[in-house]
Protein backbone atom coordinates (compact mmCIF):
# COMPACT_ATOMS: atom_id res chain seq x y z
CA UNK A 1 0.00 0.00 0.00
CA UNK A 2 1.64 3.32 -0.87
CA UNK A 3 -0.64 5.49 1.32
CA UNK A 4 1.06 7.13 3.93
CA UNK A 5 -0.82 7.77 7.05
CA UNK A 6 -0.14 11.66 7.99
CA UNK A 7 -2.66 14.14 8.89
CA UNK A 8 -3.15 16.71 6.19
CA UNK A 9 -5.66 18.45 4.66
CA UNK A 10 -5.05 16.59 1.50
CA UNK A 11 -5.76 13.29 3.25
CA UNK A 12 -8.75 14.53 4.12
CA UNK A 13 -10.27 15.17 0.90
CA UNK A 14 -12.94 13.20 -0.41
CA UNK A 15 -11.23 10.57 -2.76
CA UNK A 16 -12.87 11.34 -5.54
CA UNK A 17 -12.05 15.51 -5.48
CA UNK A 18 -8.53 14.11 -5.57
CA UNK A 19 -9.18 12.15 -8.91
CA UNK A 20 -10.90 14.66 -10.71
CA UNK A 21 -8.08 17.43 -9.51
CA UNK A 22 -6.04 14.20 -11.18
CA UNK A 23 -8.11 14.17 -14.19
CA UNK A 24 -8.32 18.12 -14.70
CA UNK A 25 -4.24 18.21 -13.97
CA UNK A 26 -4.08 15.75 -16.95
CA UNK A 27 -6.58 17.29 -19.52
CA UNK A 28 -5.19 20.91 -18.80
CA UNK A 29 -1.19 18.81 -19.48
CA UNK A 30 -2.29 16.91 -22.47
CA UNK A 31 -5.55 18.31 -24.27
CA UNK A 32 -5.11 22.09 -24.01
CA UNK A 33 -1.65 23.08 -25.82
CA UNK A 34 -0.14 24.65 -22.41
CA UNK A 35 3.08 26.28 -23.45
CA UNK A 36 6.02 25.65 -21.57
CA UNK A 37 5.68 28.45 -19.85
CA UNK A 38 2.04 27.52 -18.66
CA UNK A 39 3.22 23.85 -17.80
CA UNK A 40 5.64 25.28 -15.42
CA UNK A 41 3.01 27.26 -13.97
CA UNK A 42 0.68 23.78 -13.75
CA UNK A 43 4.02 22.04 -12.47
CA UNK A 44 4.30 24.57 -9.74
CA UNK A 45 0.90 24.34 -8.91
CA UNK A 46 1.14 20.19 -8.48
CA UNK A 47 4.30 20.59 -6.44
CA UNK A 48 2.55 23.47 -4.09
CA UNK A 49 -0.35 20.72 -3.40
CA UNK A 50 2.66 17.66 -2.99
CA UNK A 51 4.39 20.39 -0.22
CA UNK A 52 1.50 21.45 1.29
CA UNK A 53 0.13 17.83 1.92
CA UNK A 54 2.93 16.75 3.61
CA UNK A 55 4.27 14.11 1.12
CA UNK A 56 7.05 16.25 -0.49
CA UNK A 57 9.76 13.99 0.21
CA UNK A 58 8.73 10.53 -0.17
CA UNK A 59 7.21 11.86 -3.22
CA UNK A 60 10.77 13.49 -4.19
CA UNK A 61 12.18 10.56 -4.43
CA UNK A 62 9.72 8.65 -6.08
CA UNK A 63 9.63 11.15 -9.01
CA UNK A 64 13.97 11.02 -9.41
CA UNK A 65 13.40 7.67 -9.55
CA UNK A 66 10.99 7.50 -12.33
CA UNK A 67 12.48 10.91 -13.95
CA UNK A 68 16.26 10.19 -14.06
CA UNK A 69 16.26 7.31 -16.29
CA UNK A 70 13.54 9.38 -18.85
CA UNK A 71 15.69 12.84 -18.90
CA UNK A 72 18.72 10.75 -19.65
CA UNK A 73 17.06 9.07 -22.58
CA UNK A 74 14.58 11.42 -23.95
CA UNK A 75 16.68 14.99 -23.84
CA UNK A 76 19.85 13.11 -25.76
CA UNK A 77 17.62 11.34 -28.17
CA UNK A 78 15.40 14.37 -29.23
CA UNK A 79 18.03 16.57 -29.00
CA UNK A 80 19.94 14.70 -31.03
CA UNK A 81 17.53 13.07 -33.30
CA UNK A 82 14.15 14.74 -33.72
CA UNK A 83 12.61 15.27 -37.08
CA UNK A 84 11.77 18.36 -36.27
CA UNK A 85 15.52 19.99 -35.66
CA UNK A 86 16.22 22.94 -37.34
CA UNK A 87 17.94 25.22 -34.74
CA UNK A 88 20.70 24.69 -33.65
CA UNK A 89 21.73 25.15 -30.31
CA UNK A 90 25.21 23.99 -29.35
CA UNK A 91 27.72 21.38 -30.83
CA UNK A 92 30.14 19.02 -29.16
CA UNK A 93 32.79 17.20 -31.30
CA UNK A 94 30.50 17.09 -34.33
CA UNK A 95 27.50 16.50 -32.54
CA UNK A 96 24.88 18.89 -32.81
CA UNK A 97 21.94 19.33 -30.34
CA UNK A 98 18.58 21.32 -31.65
CA UNK A 99 16.69 23.98 -29.81
CA UNK A 100 13.27 21.90 -31.12
CA UNK A 101 14.47 18.76 -29.55
CA UNK A 102 15.37 19.82 -26.58
CA UNK A 103 11.63 21.44 -26.10
CA UNK A 104 9.82 18.95 -27.05
CA UNK A 105 11.67 16.41 -24.51
CA UNK A 106 10.96 19.30 -22.03
CA UNK A 107 7.37 19.73 -22.79
CA UNK A 108 7.07 15.99 -22.84
CA UNK A 109 8.71 15.26 -19.19
CA UNK A 110 6.55 18.53 -18.03
CA UNK A 111 3.51 17.55 -19.19
CA UNK A 112 4.53 13.81 -17.30
CA UNK A 113 5.83 15.75 -14.14
CA UNK A 114 2.00 16.90 -14.17
CA UNK A 115 0.37 13.49 -14.55
CA UNK A 116 3.18 11.89 -12.08
CA UNK A 117 3.06 14.84 -9.18
CA UNK A 118 -0.98 14.83 -9.29
CA UNK A 119 -1.21 10.59 -9.13
CA UNK A 120 1.16 10.29 -6.22
CA UNK A 121 -0.74 13.51 -4.49
CA UNK A 122 -4.01 10.74 -4.74
CA UNK A 123 -2.08 7.60 -3.70
CA UNK A 124 0.17 8.33 -1.04
CA UNK A 125 -2.96 10.07 0.29
CA UNK A 126 -5.33 8.16 -0.18
CA UNK A 127 -6.54 4.89 1.46
CA UNK A 128 -7.44 2.57 -0.52
CA UNK A 129 -10.09 1.62 2.04
CA UNK A 130 -11.40 4.96 1.58
CA UNK A 131 -11.59 4.69 -2.01
CA UNK A 132 -13.72 1.46 -2.08
CA UNK A 133 -15.85 2.50 0.72
CA UNK A 134 -16.65 6.20 -1.93
CA UNK A 135 -16.72 3.97 -4.65
CA UNK A 136 -19.49 1.43 -3.32
CA UNK A 137 -21.19 4.29 -2.15
CA UNK A 138 -21.70 5.99 -5.22
CA UNK A 139 -22.51 2.81 -7.72
CA UNK A 140 -24.29 1.19 -4.85
CA UNK A 141 -22.18 -1.96 -5.61
CA UNK A 142 -19.85 -3.06 -3.26
CA UNK A 143 -18.10 -5.33 -5.85
CA UNK A 144 -17.49 -2.60 -7.82
CA UNK A 145 -15.85 -0.40 -4.99
CA UNK A 146 -13.84 -3.62 -4.06
CA UNK A 147 -12.95 -4.62 -8.06
CA UNK A 148 -11.14 -0.77 -8.30
CA UNK A 149 -9.80 -0.66 -4.87
CA UNK A 150 -8.30 -4.33 -4.31
CA UNK A 151 -5.42 -3.59 -6.63
CA UNK A 152 -4.04 -0.81 -4.44
CA UNK A 153 -3.99 -3.17 -1.25
CA UNK A 154 -2.82 -5.94 -2.99
CA UNK A 155 0.59 -3.99 -3.82
CA UNK A 156 2.05 -4.05 -0.24
CA UNK A 157 1.83 -7.55 -0.04
CA UNK A 158 2.89 -8.40 -3.28
CA UNK A 159 6.02 -6.36 -2.31
CA UNK A 160 6.65 -8.50 0.69
CA UNK A 161 6.03 -11.77 -1.27
CA UNK A 162 8.48 -10.49 -4.39
CA UNK A 163 11.30 -10.26 -1.22
CA UNK A 164 10.39 -13.69 -0.07
CA UNK A 165 10.61 -15.33 -3.64
CA UNK A 166 13.84 -13.16 -4.15
CA UNK A 167 14.82 -14.75 -0.70
CA UNK A 168 13.85 -17.99 -1.58
CA UNK A 169 15.84 -18.74 -5.13
CA UNK A 170 18.78 -16.97 -3.86
CA UNK A 171 19.24 -19.66 -1.24
CA UNK A 172 18.67 -22.08 -3.73
CA UNK A 173 22.09 -20.39 -5.79
CA UNK A 174 19.56 -18.39 -8.20
CA UNK A 175 22.13 -15.25 -8.40
CA UNK A 176 20.14 -12.43 -9.25
CA UNK A 177 22.40 -9.29 -9.58
CA UNK A 178 25.50 -8.88 -12.00
CA UNK A 179 25.17 -8.63 -15.90
CA UNK A 180 22.07 -7.78 -17.76
CA UNK A 181 21.79 -11.08 -18.96
CA UNK A 182 22.23 -12.83 -15.91
CA UNK A 183 19.56 -10.50 -14.20
CA UNK A 184 17.25 -11.49 -17.68
CA UNK A 185 17.38 -15.34 -16.98
CA UNK A 186 16.61 -14.84 -13.22
CA UNK A 187 13.59 -13.22 -14.11
CA UNK A 188 11.31 -16.13 -14.75
CA UNK A 189 12.44 -18.36 -11.26
CA UNK A 190 11.26 -14.82 -9.55
CA UNK A 191 7.88 -13.64 -11.86
CA UNK A 192 6.43 -17.43 -11.98
CA UNK A 193 5.79 -18.11 -8.34
CA UNK A 194 4.64 -14.72 -7.93
CA UNK A 195 2.39 -14.98 -11.28
CA UNK A 196 1.09 -18.15 -10.37
CA UNK A 197 0.71 -17.12 -6.37
CA UNK A 198 -1.31 -14.12 -7.34
CA UNK A 199 -3.37 -16.23 -9.60
CA UNK A 200 -4.36 -18.87 -6.35
CA UNK A 201 -4.42 -15.46 -4.12
CA UNK A 202 -7.19 -14.24 -6.24
CA UNK A 203 -9.13 -17.16 -6.51
CA UNK A 204 -8.97 -17.86 -2.56
CA UNK A 205 -9.84 -14.68 -1.66
CA UNK A 206 -12.71 -14.47 -3.72
CA UNK A 207 -13.68 -17.48 -1.90
CA UNK A 208 -13.10 -15.90 1.10
CA UNK A 209 -15.17 -13.28 0.52
CA UNK A 210 -18.13 -15.36 -0.84
CA UNK A 211 -18.57 -17.61 2.22
CA UNK A 212 -18.62 -14.69 4.63
CA UNK A 213 -21.45 -12.88 2.69
CA UNK A 214 -19.75 -10.46 0.15
CA UNK A 215 -22.28 -10.65 -2.55
CA UNK A 216 -25.39 -10.81 0.21
CA UNK A 217 -28.29 -8.46 -1.27
CA UNK A 218 -29.46 -6.04 0.88
CA UNK A 219 -28.57 -3.25 3.23
CA UNK A 220 -24.75 -3.22 4.54
CA UNK A 221 -23.62 -1.62 7.43
CA UNK A 222 -19.98 0.58 6.75
CA UNK A 223 -17.76 1.32 9.53
CA UNK A 224 -15.58 3.54 7.68
CA UNK A 225 -17.07 7.39 7.17
CA UNK A 226 -15.91 8.88 4.18
CA UNK A 227 -16.28 12.76 4.45
CA UNK A 228 -17.77 14.89 1.75
CA UNK A 229 -19.14 18.47 1.53
CA UNK A 230 -20.90 20.26 -0.42
CA UNK A 231 -18.25 22.75 -1.10
CA UNK A 232 -16.20 19.25 -2.37
CA UNK A 233 -19.18 18.35 -4.63
CA UNK A 234 -19.09 21.91 -6.06
CA UNK A 235 -15.37 22.07 -6.98
CA UNK A 236 -15.71 18.67 -8.38
CA UNK A 237 -18.49 19.34 -10.69
CA UNK A 238 -16.15 22.38 -11.18
CA UNK A 239 -13.61 20.64 -12.18
CA UNK A 240 -15.08 18.10 -14.08
CA UNK A 241 -16.08 20.68 -16.07
CA UNK A 242 -12.92 22.53 -17.01
CA UNK A 243 -11.97 18.93 -18.02
CA UNK A 244 -14.24 18.59 -20.77
CA UNK A 245 -14.81 22.30 -21.69
CA UNK A 246 -10.82 23.45 -22.03
CA UNK A 247 -10.06 20.48 -24.03
CA UNK A 248 -12.77 21.46 -26.58
CA UNK A 249 -12.36 24.91 -26.91
CA UNK A 250 -8.73 24.43 -27.59
CA UNK A 251 -9.59 21.42 -30.04
CA UNK A 252 -12.21 23.74 -31.97
CA UNK A 253 -10.04 27.13 -31.63
CA UNK B 1 31.30 -28.10 8.28
CA UNK B 2 30.88 -25.68 11.87
CA UNK B 3 28.33 -22.85 12.16
CA UNK B 4 29.77 -19.80 14.96
CA UNK B 5 27.36 -16.99 15.62
CA UNK B 6 29.33 -14.88 17.75
CA UNK B 7 27.87 -11.70 18.97
CA UNK B 8 25.23 -10.70 16.04
CA UNK B 9 22.65 -8.37 16.41
CA UNK B 10 20.02 -7.29 13.74
CA UNK B 11 17.93 -4.76 12.98
CA UNK B 12 15.35 -4.40 9.92
CA UNK B 13 15.21 -0.90 8.13
CA UNK B 14 12.26 -0.19 9.86
CA UNK B 15 13.88 0.11 13.15
CA UNK B 16 12.40 -3.38 14.66
CA UNK B 17 15.19 -5.39 16.68
CA UNK B 18 15.12 -8.86 15.82
CA UNK B 19 18.24 -10.20 17.03
CA UNK B 20 20.65 -8.98 20.04
CA UNK B 21 24.05 -10.13 20.73
CA UNK B 22 23.39 -14.04 20.10
CA UNK B 23 26.27 -15.90 19.77
CA UNK B 24 26.21 -19.93 19.55
CA UNK B 25 28.01 -22.66 17.51
CA UNK B 26 26.87 -25.42 15.41
CA UNK B 27 28.76 -28.37 15.30
CA UNK B 28 28.81 -30.50 12.00
CA UNK B 29 26.49 -33.64 11.90
CA UNK B 30 24.13 -31.69 14.43
CA UNK B 31 20.46 -31.77 14.36
CA UNK B 32 19.13 -28.89 15.92
CA UNK B 33 15.84 -27.36 16.30
CA UNK B 34 15.40 -23.95 16.86
CA UNK B 35 12.41 -22.48 18.40
CA UNK B 36 10.21 -19.55 19.90
CA UNK B 37 6.93 -17.58 19.86
CA UNK B 38 6.19 -15.84 16.64
CA UNK B 39 8.24 -12.85 15.41
CA UNK B 40 11.31 -14.34 18.41
CA UNK B 41 13.76 -14.46 15.41
CA UNK B 42 13.85 -17.56 14.69
CA UNK B 43 14.10 -17.12 10.77
CA UNK B 44 15.99 -13.69 10.89
CA UNK B 45 18.75 -15.93 12.89
CA UNK B 46 18.56 -18.72 9.41
CA UNK B 47 19.00 -16.04 7.32
CA UNK B 48 22.13 -15.18 8.63
CA UNK B 49 23.46 -18.60 7.88
CA UNK B 50 23.18 -18.19 4.34
CA UNK B 51 23.72 -14.52 4.09
CA UNK B 52 20.40 -14.03 2.79
CA UNK B 53 21.23 -11.19 5.57
CA UNK B 54 24.30 -9.97 7.00
CA UNK B 55 24.58 -8.66 11.11
CA UNK B 56 24.51 -5.35 11.97
CA UNK B 57 26.87 -6.32 14.60
CA UNK B 58 29.02 -9.23 14.68
CA UNK B 59 29.87 -12.39 12.82
CA UNK B 60 28.33 -15.41 11.19
CA UNK B 61 31.20 -17.84 10.14
CA UNK B 62 30.22 -20.79 8.34
CA UNK B 63 33.17 -23.30 8.31
CA UNK B 64 35.64 -20.15 8.92
CA UNK B 65 33.72 -17.77 6.00
CA UNK B 66 32.40 -14.97 7.20
CA UNK B 67 29.21 -14.60 5.55
CA UNK B 68 29.55 -10.81 5.23
CA UNK B 69 32.08 -11.41 2.74
CA UNK B 70 30.39 -14.04 0.79
CA UNK B 71 26.89 -13.64 -1.78
CA UNK B 72 24.20 -16.22 -1.33
CA UNK B 73 24.41 -17.76 -4.07
CA UNK B 74 28.10 -19.08 -2.73
CA UNK B 75 26.78 -19.79 0.50
CA UNK B 76 24.00 -21.76 -0.79
CA UNK B 77 26.69 -24.73 -1.35
CA UNK B 78 27.38 -25.00 2.34
CA UNK B 79 24.14 -24.18 3.43
CA UNK B 80 20.58 -24.48 1.87
CA UNK B 81 17.61 -22.98 3.41
CA UNK B 82 13.57 -24.04 2.59
CA UNK B 83 11.51 -21.92 2.80
CA UNK B 84 8.06 -22.29 4.92
CA UNK B 85 5.52 -21.73 1.66
CA UNK B 86 6.50 -24.41 -0.81
CA UNK B 87 4.75 -21.71 -3.29
CA UNK B 88 7.11 -18.97 -3.18
CA UNK B 89 9.87 -20.86 -4.74
CA UNK B 90 8.02 -23.39 -7.43
CA UNK B 91 9.29 -21.94 -10.63
CA UNK B 92 9.33 -25.00 -13.20
CA UNK B 93 6.94 -26.48 -15.05
CA UNK B 94 7.67 -30.27 -13.58
CA UNK B 95 8.25 -31.84 -10.49
CA UNK B 96 12.09 -33.26 -11.91
CA UNK B 97 12.57 -29.62 -13.01
CA UNK B 98 11.98 -28.22 -9.40
CA UNK B 99 14.49 -30.66 -7.83
CA UNK B 100 16.53 -30.24 -10.35
CA UNK B 101 16.69 -26.23 -10.19
CA UNK B 102 19.29 -25.92 -7.30
CA UNK B 103 21.93 -28.57 -8.64
CA UNK B 104 22.14 -26.83 -11.61
CA UNK B 105 22.76 -22.85 -9.94
CA UNK B 106 25.60 -25.03 -8.38
CA UNK B 107 26.74 -25.90 -11.38
CA UNK B 108 27.27 -29.91 -10.77
CA UNK B 109 27.75 -31.92 -13.82
CA UNK B 110 25.17 -33.55 -15.45
CA UNK B 111 25.26 -36.90 -14.15
CA UNK B 112 25.40 -36.09 -10.49
CA UNK B 113 22.46 -33.59 -11.07
CA UNK B 114 20.66 -36.41 -12.25
CA UNK B 115 21.48 -38.99 -9.94
CA UNK B 116 20.74 -36.91 -6.88
CA UNK B 117 17.33 -35.44 -8.36
CA UNK B 118 16.54 -39.33 -8.44
CA UNK B 119 17.43 -40.07 -4.96
CA UNK B 120 15.32 -36.81 -3.62
CA UNK B 121 12.21 -38.03 -5.60
CA UNK B 122 12.64 -41.53 -4.03
CA UNK B 123 13.17 -39.90 -0.15
CA UNK B 124 10.12 -37.95 -0.61
CA UNK B 125 7.85 -40.22 -2.43
CA UNK B 126 7.70 -38.20 -5.30
CA UNK B 127 8.44 -40.88 -8.61
CA UNK B 128 5.13 -41.17 -9.35
CA UNK B 129 4.66 -37.03 -9.73
CA UNK B 130 7.88 -36.57 -11.53
CA UNK B 131 6.64 -35.33 -14.79
CA UNK B 132 3.85 -33.43 -12.84
CA UNK B 133 3.45 -29.49 -12.77
CA UNK B 134 3.88 -29.11 -8.82
CA UNK B 135 1.18 -26.27 -9.29
CA UNK B 136 -1.55 -29.25 -10.23
CA UNK B 137 -0.26 -30.87 -7.07
CA UNK B 138 -1.89 -30.72 -3.53
CA UNK B 139 -0.10 -28.80 -1.10
CA UNK B 140 1.41 -31.91 0.67
CA UNK B 141 3.19 -33.01 -2.37
CA UNK B 142 4.09 -29.47 -3.18
CA UNK B 143 5.91 -28.95 0.28
CA UNK B 144 7.76 -32.45 -0.44
CA UNK B 145 9.05 -31.15 -3.66
CA UNK B 146 10.38 -28.07 -2.11
CA UNK B 147 11.82 -30.03 0.38
CA UNK B 148 13.24 -32.39 -1.65
CA UNK B 149 14.96 -29.15 -4.14
CA UNK B 150 16.39 -28.53 -0.57
CA UNK B 151 17.89 -32.16 0.28
CA UNK B 152 19.10 -32.48 -3.78
CA UNK B 153 21.40 -29.54 -3.21
CA UNK B 154 23.97 -31.66 -1.47
CA UNK B 155 24.67 -29.04 0.99
CA UNK B 156 26.42 -30.26 4.72
CA UNK B 157 24.06 -28.28 6.14
CA UNK B 158 20.10 -27.97 5.70
CA UNK B 159 17.84 -25.88 7.26
CA UNK B 160 14.40 -25.98 7.15
CA UNK B 161 11.54 -23.94 8.25
CA UNK B 162 8.76 -25.31 9.76
CA UNK B 163 9.04 -28.65 7.71
CA UNK B 164 6.17 -30.86 9.47
CA UNK B 165 3.25 -27.84 8.62
CA UNK B 166 0.93 -29.67 6.07
CA UNK B 167 2.09 -32.90 6.22
CA UNK B 168 0.14 -35.30 7.98
CA UNK B 169 1.81 -38.24 10.23
CA UNK B 170 2.84 -40.37 7.06
CA UNK B 171 4.45 -37.84 5.61
CA UNK B 172 6.02 -36.97 8.95
CA UNK B 173 7.27 -40.47 9.00
CA UNK B 174 8.96 -40.13 5.66
CA UNK B 175 10.64 -36.67 6.91
CA UNK B 176 12.25 -38.02 9.48
CA UNK B 177 13.66 -40.94 7.29
CA UNK B 178 15.01 -38.50 5.36
CA UNK B 179 16.79 -36.94 8.48
CA UNK B 180 17.84 -40.34 9.15
CA UNK B 181 19.34 -40.72 5.96
CA UNK B 182 20.95 -36.82 6.06
CA UNK B 183 22.66 -37.35 9.24
CA UNK B 184 23.87 -40.70 8.41
CA UNK B 185 25.87 -39.01 5.62
CA UNK B 186 27.10 -36.34 8.72
CA UNK B 187 24.52 -33.45 7.91
CA UNK B 188 23.74 -30.60 9.93
CA UNK B 189 20.57 -30.53 10.26
CA UNK B 190 18.77 -27.12 11.41
CA UNK B 191 14.94 -27.16 12.10
CA UNK B 192 12.94 -23.78 12.73
CA UNK B 193 9.67 -25.58 14.56
CA UNK B 194 6.70 -24.79 16.80
CA UNK B 195 5.58 -28.72 16.84
CA UNK B 196 7.01 -29.31 20.19
CA UNK B 197 5.78 -32.90 20.13
CA UNK B 198 8.16 -33.36 16.91
CA UNK B 199 11.10 -31.44 18.54
CA UNK B 200 10.70 -33.96 21.53
CA UNK B 201 10.75 -36.71 19.87
CA UNK B 202 12.82 -36.44 17.15
CA UNK B 203 15.67 -33.46 18.16
CA UNK B 204 18.95 -33.90 20.09
CA UNK B 205 19.15 -30.10 21.08
CA UNK B 206 17.14 -27.21 20.95
CA UNK B 207 18.04 -23.30 20.80
CA UNK B 208 15.10 -20.96 21.72
CA UNK B 209 14.65 -17.55 21.15
CA UNK B 210 12.84 -14.68 22.47
CA UNK B 211 12.75 -11.29 21.30
CA UNK B 212 15.77 -11.67 19.51
CA UNK B 213 17.51 -13.04 22.81
CA UNK B 214 18.98 -16.39 23.11
CA UNK B 215 17.39 -17.58 26.10
CA UNK B 216 18.06 -21.67 25.88
CA UNK B 217 20.12 -23.59 24.49
CA UNK B 218 20.65 -27.54 25.04
CA UNK B 219 19.39 -30.31 25.46
CA UNK B 220 15.45 -30.81 24.22
CA UNK B 221 15.19 -32.92 27.40
CA UNK B 222 16.09 -30.00 29.80
CA UNK B 223 14.10 -27.45 27.86
CA UNK B 224 10.41 -29.08 28.01
CA UNK B 225 11.07 -29.96 32.17
CA UNK B 226 11.96 -26.49 32.81
CA UNK B 227 7.63 -24.67 33.07
CA UNK B 228 9.02 -21.64 33.95
CA UNK B 229 11.35 -21.51 30.79
CA UNK B 230 8.63 -22.78 28.33
CA UNK B 231 6.60 -19.81 29.94
CA UNK B 232 9.47 -17.43 29.07
CA UNK B 233 9.40 -18.76 25.19
CA UNK B 234 6.01 -18.83 24.97
CA UNK B 235 5.60 -22.69 24.37
CA UNK B 236 3.67 -25.55 25.68
CA UNK B 237 5.08 -29.12 26.87
CA UNK B 238 5.02 -31.27 24.38
CA UNK B 239 1.81 -34.23 24.81
CA UNK B 240 3.87 -36.48 26.57
CA UNK B 241 5.82 -34.41 28.98
CA UNK B 242 2.04 -33.04 29.79
CA UNK B 243 0.63 -36.69 30.16
CA UNK B 244 4.25 -37.64 32.65
CA UNK B 245 3.56 -34.77 34.81
CA UNK B 246 -0.33 -35.93 35.19
CA UNK B 247 0.82 -39.58 35.87
CA UNK B 248 3.24 -38.20 38.32
CA UNK B 249 5.98 -39.99 36.66
CA UNK B 250 9.72 -39.45 38.22
CA UNK B 251 10.55 -38.33 35.11
CA UNK B 252 8.82 -36.50 31.89
CA UNK B 253 8.95 -38.86 28.88
CA UNK B 254 9.45 -37.31 25.26
CA UNK B 255 7.85 -39.78 23.20
CA UNK B 256 5.22 -42.27 23.39
CA UNK B 257 7.84 -45.39 23.77
CA UNK B 258 9.85 -43.60 26.64
CA UNK B 259 6.19 -42.79 28.44
CA UNK B 260 5.36 -46.89 28.19
CA UNK B 261 8.86 -47.77 29.60
CA UNK B 262 8.57 -45.41 32.45
CA UNK B 263 4.68 -46.84 33.35
CA UNK B 264 6.15 -50.17 33.10
CA UNK B 265 8.94 -49.63 35.23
Amino acid sequence: MLFIDRPGWLHKLHPFTKLVLLLLSAALAYLTGLSIGSLSLLLAACLLLIISGGIFSVSAKMVIRIFLPLILFMVPIHGLLNPANTTEIFSFHGIVFYREGLFFALKTLMQLGVVISASLAFVFTTHPADLITAVSHASGSISIGYLLGFPLLLLESMRERVVTIQNAQRARGLEIDGNIFRRFTSLGPLLFPLLIGSIVGIEQRSIALEVRGFKIHGPKTSLRLVPDSLLQKLSRRLMLTLAVILPMLHFFR
Amino acid sequence: MTIRIKNISFSYPDGSRALHNLSLTIETGECVAITGHNGSGKTTLVKHLNGLLKPDNGDVLVNDSNTKACKTGQLARQVALLFQNPDDQICKQTVRDEIAFGPKNLGFEKDKINLLVEVSLALFDLVQYKNHNPHDLGYSERKRTAMASIVAMDSPVLIFDEPTAGLDHLEIELLLKVFEKLQRENKTIIVISHDVDFIAENMDRTITLANGEKIFDGPVRNLFQDDSLLARCGLLAPQMVQLSKSCKLPSAALSPQEFISLVQD
